[in-house]
């Protein structure tokens, strides 16, 4: 059966749509836990600390690779395939860098003797960067995907010359929504940061 | 479409024109809307009835307190040691029920059956907006569904904190035996379950919004649709917050965080949790847990407009009224949540707002109620038994609605808190009334999704029985819990001033045997049906308008709904004996306005 252009593009927008509304689920999440957080920091006895500086490091890398996947995201839409692989790549280096710092963030705070079975307001800090990480890993995955992704179709098959339209246009929504995961993690990373950082002082 | 088409790449395109389908492929790993109905539909069914049988073992051991039943021994093993229920089992049977019920049956079971089949085909689109996304929600639901199911035979017993899991029961495993592995498995099971729905829910209110064939927009809608999509959208909005809440449970149990305990004392020994508050989780809790109860019964509400609609062969009354009802409730039913929490120490002053929400939401209910009532209002009603089935829905929500306004006062509910008032309250209101909703769509919808019509023989003495059984189970609970007989109690030797309820204790536990067995007498209906039953022979059965009774009859061998176009869409669903003096009562949404509509002014 032939599905007629309108019917498709309706359903791509539907795709990208049901990723707003994912990301509208994420924010409940984050919602639920910042508003604990206020909650029970004004019952008191509440531990005020510093963010260790290596979340400031962790805070640059991230925005760089928002940066370098709007790159990668243009680059796909006019086909330049080169750039989109690099900039995949690089994107996904700097979110594995930024678990990396964000862990080494935990160290730090472990050396000050903020323990996660410690004070509240350490565990929150622990659980809340930690649940953001865990989504960036998830976003890093999918990165990989779309770089194999990347190469199979604009490389081999493309070599071969037995690419469909259909494929290209697949190809696009996915990074649309790859992206829109990706900078709104960063943006609530922002948020996280601002919140956490207002509150620990 | 002919020339401008290209190869589709959305799984949509597949059909069974096009692939030769194995068992595998078309009913179980498949990603068709309406065998994930089906799906969802059947798991639900197996899970009724177990959380039925539950709800039946223990209100013998209420009824029966001193009795030994060996056959139930040699039934249920280590449950019914010396043939009578031990206190663990009794309490695992009890938060089994109400996790099974409450999130199971009534959530994945109602959302995933109904808004996967009918929000596709009631709007005119050939799938969800994500197909795979939606398979994964049922296979994450299964997975959950198997975790619980696990946790059944543990040799330790299934969790028993109560479906609400307050700490500390929750979070020490030293709590009680249940509090171990049980309540493992039931956090882990929940996890999985919310991801479903949060799946499920996105992709139904991305279908409502992007995916409507030509003509229909949103307030051509049938009611059906309506009431999914707002419970899609608190779904979306509720759960979230239910996964934060047992993320911080989580490491409570498993790494010693101090989100909601503090200084406690078991066995004379100081645990090490410091810093942490109950109320906390409560309020996170029941932030999920109030919505949760509109997430049961509004689905059951759309469906209940529409079969009213169609069986009285009236529009149905006051429709914007009802849309913004809905809507009023959506927005309400996520500001009341602290009413569950009156006797928990919160502040007063708190407990006079929510007391003000609660009230207020009254008056979308009611208006919802008396809408009902006037569609049915001198309509030519045919009693079907989904049509029975609809106005024991409303019976029901009448009686449990008109309690749930007085005990929503702070100080009446202080006094009845966690009697079995409040039982009598939710079961009538969301739990009895939900599942009318739902049998009701079975009956209604049967024809669809099976292509033959169940036994009406057997539906009128399931409603019959259900509806008296429902009554006689609930309504003397009233009475115990004015009287201030405590819920959850495992027996009541030691309160002889509850003495004189023994016999209405007896009374409600026949009464719930009766109607737990007559269950079987549906299961049977169900099952005879898909094969046995009376063929569908024409496209639209009940002589409806919406779009679903435009599919044709083998609708379940097409993976696209339509074999040809789309359908367009001309008016809403509820044209229902327009003029007196045509011969047909009803005109579906397809059909153009005629030259006399147009010459009057079509408002739809």
């Amino acid at each position: 059966m032939m599905i007629p252009v309108t019917e498709l593009y309706r359903n791509q927008k539907a795709q990208r749509f049901s990723m707003w509304l994912a990301l509208v689920g994420i924010c409940m999440a984050f919602a639920g836990l910042t508003s604990a957080y206020i909650v029970r920091k004004g019952a008191g006895s509440w531990l005020l600390f510093n963010m260790p500086e290596v979340f400031y490091t962790s805070t640059v890398i991230i925005l760089l690779s928002s940066v370098t996947l709007h790159v990668a995201h243009v680059s796909n839409k006019k086909g330049h395939t080169n750039m989109t692989v690099f900039g995949l790549g690089i994107t996904a280096i700097l979110g594995i860098l930024f678990s990396y710092f964000q862990y080494q963030g935990w160290l730090a705070l472990l050396a000050k003797g903020i323990y996660l079975d410690g004070n509240p307001s350490g565990s929150f800090f622990y659980v809340i960067t930690g649940l953001h990480v865990v989504h960036l890993l998830v976003g890093v995955v999918f990165v990989f995907v779309a770089l194999f992704r990347a190469f199979w179709l604009f490389k081999v098959k493309r070599q071969e010359s037995t690419i469909r339209v259909g494929s290209d246009e697949s190809y696009k929504v996915r990074t649309d929504l790859l992206s829109m995961y990706w900078h709104f993690l960063d943006i609530l990373w922002i948020y996280l940061f601002v919140f956490l950082n207002l509150n620990l002082k | 479409m002919t020339t401008d088409t290209i190869p589709g790449q959305f799984s949509m395109a597949h059909t069974a024109h096009h692939h030769k389908q194995t068992f595998l492929t078309k009913y179980i790993f498949s990603t068709d809307h309406k065998t994930i109905a089906k799906q969802f539909l059947l798991t639900g069914m197996f899970w009724a009835m177990v959380g039925g049988l539950f709800s039946v073992l223990f209100r013998i051991q209420l009824a029966w307190p001193d009795a030994t039943f060996p056959l139930l021994e040699t039934l249920f093993g280590h449950w019914f040691e010396g043939g009578r229920l031990s206190t663990e089992a009794y309490y695992g049977l009890v938060t089994m029920h109400g996790t099974i019920m409450v999130f199971f049956v009534l959530t994945a079971g109602m959302s995933g059956t109904y808004s996967n089949f009918l929000i596709p085909l009631q709007i005119g689109a050939r799938d969800m907006a994500s197909p795979m996304v939606n398979a994964i929600s049922y296979w994450l639901f299964f997975i959950a569904s198997v975790v619980m199911l696990a946790s059944l035979f543990l040799p330790t017993g299934m969790a028993s904190a109560g479906w609400t899991i307050y700490p500390p029961l929750s979070v020490l495993p030293q709590a009680s035996p249940g509090s171990g592995m049980g309540m493992s498995l039931w956090l882990c099971s929940m996890v999985f379950f919310i991801a479903s729905q949060i799946m499920g829910g996105l992709n139904y209110i991305s279908t409502v919004l992007n995916l409507r064939t030509k003509g229909m927009t949103m307030f051509r809608m049938p009611l059906t649709v309506w009431a999914l999509f707002f419970t899609a959208i608190i779904g979306l909005l509720s759960f979230p917050v239910l996964f934060a809440s047992v993320v911080l449970l989580i490491f409570d149990r498993g790494l010693h965080t101090s989100f909601y305990l503090s200084d406690l004392y078991v066995g004379g020994q100081a645990l090490s949790y410091s810093g942490g508050n109950p109320i906390l989780f409560q309020h996170l809790f029941w932030f999920l847990g109030h919505p949760e109860v509109y997430i049961a019964v509004m689905p059951a509400m759309g469906i209940v407009s529409e079969i009213l609609s169609v069986n009285s062969r009236k529009p149905v009354f006051g429709y914007h009224m009802m849309v913004y009802s809905l809507l009023g409730i959506v927005v309400m039913s996520i500001l009341v949540w602290a009413h569950h929490m009156f006797v928990s120490g919160m502040n007063p002053f708190l407990g006079s707002v929510f007391m003000l929400f609660s009230m207020l939401i009254a008056v979308p209910s009611s208006i919802k109620v008396f809408n009902w009532l006037t569609t049915i209002w001198r309509g030519n009603i045919q009693m079907t038994p989904a049509a029975l089935f609809c106005l024991g829905f409303v019976s029901m929500f009448i009686s449990g609605g008109l309690t749930g306004i007085w005990m929503g006062n702070a100080t009446i509910d202080i006094q009845i808190h966690d009697t079995y008032f409040i039982i009598a309250h939710f079961h009538l209101v969301m739990g009895v009334a939900a599942f009318f909703g739902m049998f009701a769509g079975v009956y209604h919808w049967f024809p669809k999704f099976y292509g033959r019509f169940m036994n009406e023989t057997l539906g009128y003495v399931h409603f019959i029985i259900t509806f008296v059984g429902a009554y006689l189970i609930f309504w003397p609970m009233h009475y115990l819990g004015m009287s201030g007989v405590p819920r959850r109690y495992y027996s009541f030797h030691e309160f002889r001033a509850f003495a004189e309820y023994d016999n209405m204790n007896i009374l409600i536990t026949t009464a719930s045997i009766v109607v737990f067995f007559t269950q079987f007498i549906f299961v049977i209906n169900f099952f005879w049906s898909i094969y046995k039953g009376r063929k569908m022979k024409t496209m639209n059965p009940w002589e409806a308008n919406s779009l679903e009774w435009t599919t044709p009859i083998n609708v379940n061998d097409i993976h696209g709904n339509w074999p040809g176009d789309l359908p367009t869409v001309y008016r809403w669903s509820y044209d229902f004996s327009k003029f007196e003096d045509e011969e047909r009562d009803f005109i579906p949404q397809t059909e153009p306005l005629s030259q006399r509509e147009i010459e009057l002014g079509n408002n739809h």
